[in-house]
């Protein structure tokens, strides 16, 4: 149970940040998600907003696009600039597929994976990072492993990116997610760190 | 004690419902390999060519082994710029890995201007794209399209709008550019002049600029050849109302008032026939009307000049004689961007004249012939179209290219539906809020549209107002047509190929056209399966392959002398086969057949005269948010003459707005105060003042001299915009500043949409819109940038 469930977490979170599709929205609408951010936060209540806010709507299609073209305004293109860059490069190296990817690129290969071909989002893409965890537990690296990796792609600059987020958007769904996001794997790692030192 | 997080999920647990649904939901972004997989192979060093301007410099692309983009080298051999690279070129992988740039095709959700969008599939993009032109192509006819592309990139999809049926293509490059000057040598010569500008430098004793700022606009080419020559001796005479760069360099420098140059042109006709130092054997052997040339100068003294130009009548004299005695060898630049006042041909046509009583075309030293390039063509579909051209290309506007067409002259037609209604625009690789004036009318254009689409690498302001986007590959990224360079002494050909794989989800151009021409029912029209097979075809008209090309890029021939041989009797490709001082065509057309000068308007009292230029570090007004060169030129400046600084109190460095005729007010522009600028000309560089908060590093820094041309006169035989006809006046703390006290002529007014009642010219009024049958202008032109 622990390693299905840490992986889906983590699976999870990868949907969350990937481009809104029909399964999301099923997803969203069957309470799993709701479910799962219960458990992990039973304290926090801005996951009923989400989830009120998401069964608000007529019908599939109308929250569908309301998440597409929000996803779209903040973390794929819009007139200029693009408010909140969800690719890590973009905080360490102030550009698209800085040097930091080549090392994350390294890594991914290091464990023998490749981006598939069929993905055409940047290596460093948060969604992909958070995929890679999943992919890291489903292959049985070790927990020290999985943090090291964590710690050093994605906390590193999840923080900025919330930032980001929350000067860029009125929408609360993408507040909430990165919040949690960030909540949650930071308690990850560091409670890992607490068994690895005790162990 | 705490608990691990790992620790405490083993105690929870979803239910079997919700664990289910997420367990089942499918992420596809990574292939496991097996261990000791060592990643793919990739080639550490391409060469391709540049696009961060439009000179398409060569370039070494430096590749690491994960496929990203280090550095960019020029390519040592290259035949123009010998591995030389400017500050652009090597920004370039910056815009490969901007943040900003267009990732996957994107639908508008939102109103027009509201900028929402989703992302979309390729699929539903193309799909709705093709339903919606074969929609209107039912319901109003393929004329309907109106295409704005620029670039070698869009020349698929120009093949597709032409199989399509639409006659309605238009780029900047013509009525914004070169276009005019085109026309005026064409007249004269029976060639258009061409990129880069055949000047040989390399013999030449006299280069001669009217206006062209060679050094501050850079292609780094001509900038070799420009710099050895000064360094080899050659004399410099500029003409330009402010201390250029060039003029820096100079043995002469005319600081002339802007507007005039044609009477200068004139005296400088005047002297070189008067006093006997045109070529004789030369202009007898190949022109006709020089008699009527002779008689037209005859009153149009130096003496006569200097009081309309403003410029001392020996230094007309001077110079005059300076170009007859060095003869033929010498290089009038025939200039580059040249929409200016609006008697931008005839200009042309009288700098070609002189370029002809000099002897310097054809000839050592001053403008060598094009070669060719036995690259067979793209077979363009054999239906050409059918409906009248919308632009007036060939019937307003009689001289103007079919190839490349007015672009004003659609946005015109749209905004006033004359002839016809134009439903849709399809933009290509072109900014059109950017490259053409007047925007207010650009986007009341575009309120009347049913379809507006956008293919571009860069989220520009132009896409607020599209219903599709298409994010196009790099030019880092992809394969375009090929490049051949006919204006070269020995012409070249180069090939564009990708340095890295395309980023996201963006198609290069023969993708976007050829899927098009799949839902279109055009397939015909792309008859090879892909673009390396079509490059295979166009190169074995030079004995060559792609694979072969690869390597180095470029395969380079010699056609031996690029010179006239007068031993022969020599044919121009004019109506007479002669070069023409005096255009009958002209005549036939109700032009006058020889240069006249005709007074710009005045600058009224407190204004001063609009004019700009360019900058070695920006390309247009598209690369001043790249990190690199933002940092080297972060904003431009406004020069203004050191005395009238003095009478309006102005400090240099410090920070005015400028208004112009029709009460646009720019954003803060720092002062340059310098005696190297007339007193009645500011001057700034082109393509700052960018408007979006959005736009971090741009935003808010310089002004923007497009802003400021709220109006424009244009050039009735080509339709270019001139549009160094706009006046503005110095704004501190709010208060305009008026030099002497003068009070503004000009009336104001509250928009940046001058009213109609003001403004009659304004007016949608149907334009005389006569179908003429004009040969040589009619054909087909390349794109050769601006």
């Amino acid at each position: 149970m622990a390693i299905i469930m840490t992986n889906l977490i983590y699976k999870t979170y990868s949907k969350l940040f990937s481009y809104p599709d029909k399964e999301l929205i099923d997803l969203l609408l069957s309470g799993a998600i709701s479910e799962l951010f219960k458990i992990l936060n039973p304290n926090d209540s801005n996951f009923n907003k989400i989830d009120k806010w998401s069964k608000s709507f007529n019908n599939k299609h109308d929250l569908l696009e309301e998440l597409q073209v929000e996803y779209t305004r903040l973390f794929i293109n819009t007139f200029p600039t693009l408010p909140a860059p969800m690719y890590k490069s973009f905080y360490d190296d102030n550009e698209l597929f800085g040097r930091s990817v080549g090392e994350l690129l390294d890594t991914y290969e290091q464990y023998g994976f490749e981006v598939s071909e069929e993905e055409n989002e940047l290596p460093d893409n948060l969604a992909l990072l958070l995929e890679f965890v999943y992919r890291l537990d489903e292959e049985k690296i070790s927990e020290e492993k999985q943090c090291d990796f964590i710690e050093k792609f994605i906390l590193s600059w999840t923080p900025k990116l919330e930032i980001k987020i929350n000067e860029n958007t009125e929408l609360d769904f993408y507040k909430v997610l990165i919040t949690s996001l960030n909540n949650f794997i930071k308690e990850d790692v560091n409670q890992s760190k607490v068994k690895l030192e005790r162990a | 004690m705490s608990i691990s997080r790992r620790e405490f999920l083993k105690r929870s647990a979803l239910t079997g419902g919700a664990l289910s649904v997420l367990s089942t939901t499918k992420l596809k972004g990574f292939t496991k390999h097996p261990i000791g997989w060592k990643g793919r192979e990739r080639v550490s060093e391409v060469a391709s060519i540049c696009e961060m301007c439009f000179w398409r410099c060569g370039i070494l692309g430096n590749v690491d082994k994960h496929g990203k983009l280090l550095k960019i080298d020029g390519n040592p051999i290259h035949p123009l710029t010998h591995g030389r690279l400017c500050a652009r070129g090597n920004a370039g992988h910056k815009l490969a890995y901007d943040p900003d740039r267009l990732k996957y095709p994107l639908m508008r959700v939102g109103k027009r201007g509201e900028g929402k969008f989703k992302r979309v599939t390729w699929e539903e993009a193309l799909d709705f794209f093709a339903e919606k032109l074969l929609q209107i192509k039912k319901e109003y006819g393929p004329e309907a399209v109106g295409f704005f592309p620029h670039g070698i990139q869009a020349k698929f999809f120009h093949h597709l709008m032409q199989a399509y049926g639409t006659p309605n293509s238009v780029e900047p490059a013509f009525a914004q550019c070169r276009g005019a000057r085109d026309v005026g040598y064409k007249l004269t010569f029976g060639n258009s002049i061409g990129s880069p500008e055949p000047l040989d430098y390399q013999n030449t004793d006299l280069m001669v600029f009217i206006g062209s700022h060679v050094g501050e606009n850079v292609f780094t080419g001509q900038i070799l050849e420009y710099a050895s020559a000064l360094e080899r001796g050659a004399k410099l005479i500029v003409v330009d109302p402010r201390f250029s760069d060039a003029a820096s360099k100079a043995d002469y420098w005319l600081p002339i008032k802007p507007g005039t140059d044609i009477a200068l042109l004139l005296a400088w006709m005047h002297v070189l026939i008067y006093e006997n130092l045109y070529d004789k054997e030369y202009i007898k052997n190949n022109a006709v009307g020089f008699t009527q040339l002779k008689d037209h100068v005859k009153d149009y003294t130096p003496a006569w000049a200097s009081k309309i130009t403003e410029l001392p009548e020996s230094l007309i004299v001077e110079t005059a004689r300076e170009m007859g005695k060095l003869s033929p060898k010498v290089s009038l630049h025939p200039g580059r961007h040249f929409a200016w006042y609006g008697d931008d041909s005839q200009r042309a046509r009288a700098m070609a004249i002189v370029t002809a009583l000099l002897g310097s075309y054809g000839r050592e030293g001053g403008i060598y012939l094009s070669g060719s390039i036995p690259a067979p063509k793209y077979p363009a579909p054999h239906h050409k179209p059918k409906a009248q051209r919308a632009d007036g290309a060939g019937s307003i506007y009689p001289f103007a290219s079919k190839g490349l067409g007015v672009t004003n002259g659609l946005v015109d037609a749209t905004y006033s539906e004359d002839p016809y209604a134009i439903k849709a625009w399809v933009i290509y690789s072109q900014n059109v809020l950017e490259s053409i004036p007047e925007t207010w009318k650009t986007k009341e254009a575009i309120n009347k549209l049913d379809l507006m689409v956008v293919v571009d690498v860069m989220p520009m302001e132009q896409i607020l107002y599209a219903d599709l986007v298409l994010p196009e590959a790099t030019y880092l990224e992809r394969y375009d047509d090929l490049y051949t360079v006919k204006n070269a002494k020995k012409p070249f050909a180069a090939i564009r190929q990708p340095v890295i794989d395309p980023l996201f989800e963006s198609k290069p151009g023969w993708w976007i056209a050829k899927e098009m021409s799949k839902r279109l029912g055009l397939e015909e029209i792309f008859q090879w399966e892909t673009i390396e097979e079509y490059l295979d075809y166009r190169l074995s008209g030079l004995n060559t392959t792609l694979s072969q090309m690869q390597a180095n890029g470029i395969v380079q021939y010699d056609k031996g002398t690029p010179y006239y041989d007068f031993t022969k009797p020599v044919k121009f490709k004019t109506e007479s086969g002669k070069i023409e001082l005096y255009s009958k065509k002209l005549e036939r057309y109700g032009f006058s057949p020889l240069p006249e000068y005709e007074p710009v308007e005045e600058v009224p009292k407190g204004y001063f005269r609009l004019i700009y230029g360019r900058s070695p570090m920006h390309s247009f007004a598209r690369s001043q948010n790249n990190e690199i060169l933002h940092a080297y030129q972060p904003e431009n400046n406004l020069w203004i003459n050191n005395k009238i600084a003095d009478e309006l109190g102005l400090i240099d460095g410090e920070y005015i707005q400028l208004e112009n005729q029709d009460g646009v007010v720019s954003y803060k522009i720092k002062v340059n105060v310098t005696p190297g600028i007339r007193p009645d000309a500011v001057y700034m560089v082109h393509g700052f003042g960018h408007k979006s908060r959005l736009m971090k590093k741009a935003f808010g820094k310089g002004a923007s001299d497009n802003n400021l041309m709220s109006k424009v006169k244009v050039d009735p035989l080509s339709g270019s915009t001139g549009m160094r006809v706009n006046f503005v006046r110095v704004i501190k703390n709010g208060n305009p500043l008026m030099v002497s006290g003068a009070v503004s002529v000009v009336p104001k007014f509250d928009s940046e949409k001058p009213k109609e009642d003001k403004h009659p010219k304004t007016k949608a009024v149907k334009k005389k819109r006569v179908e003429m049958k004009v040969s040589a202008p009619a054909e087909e032109e390349e794109d050769e940038g601006c």
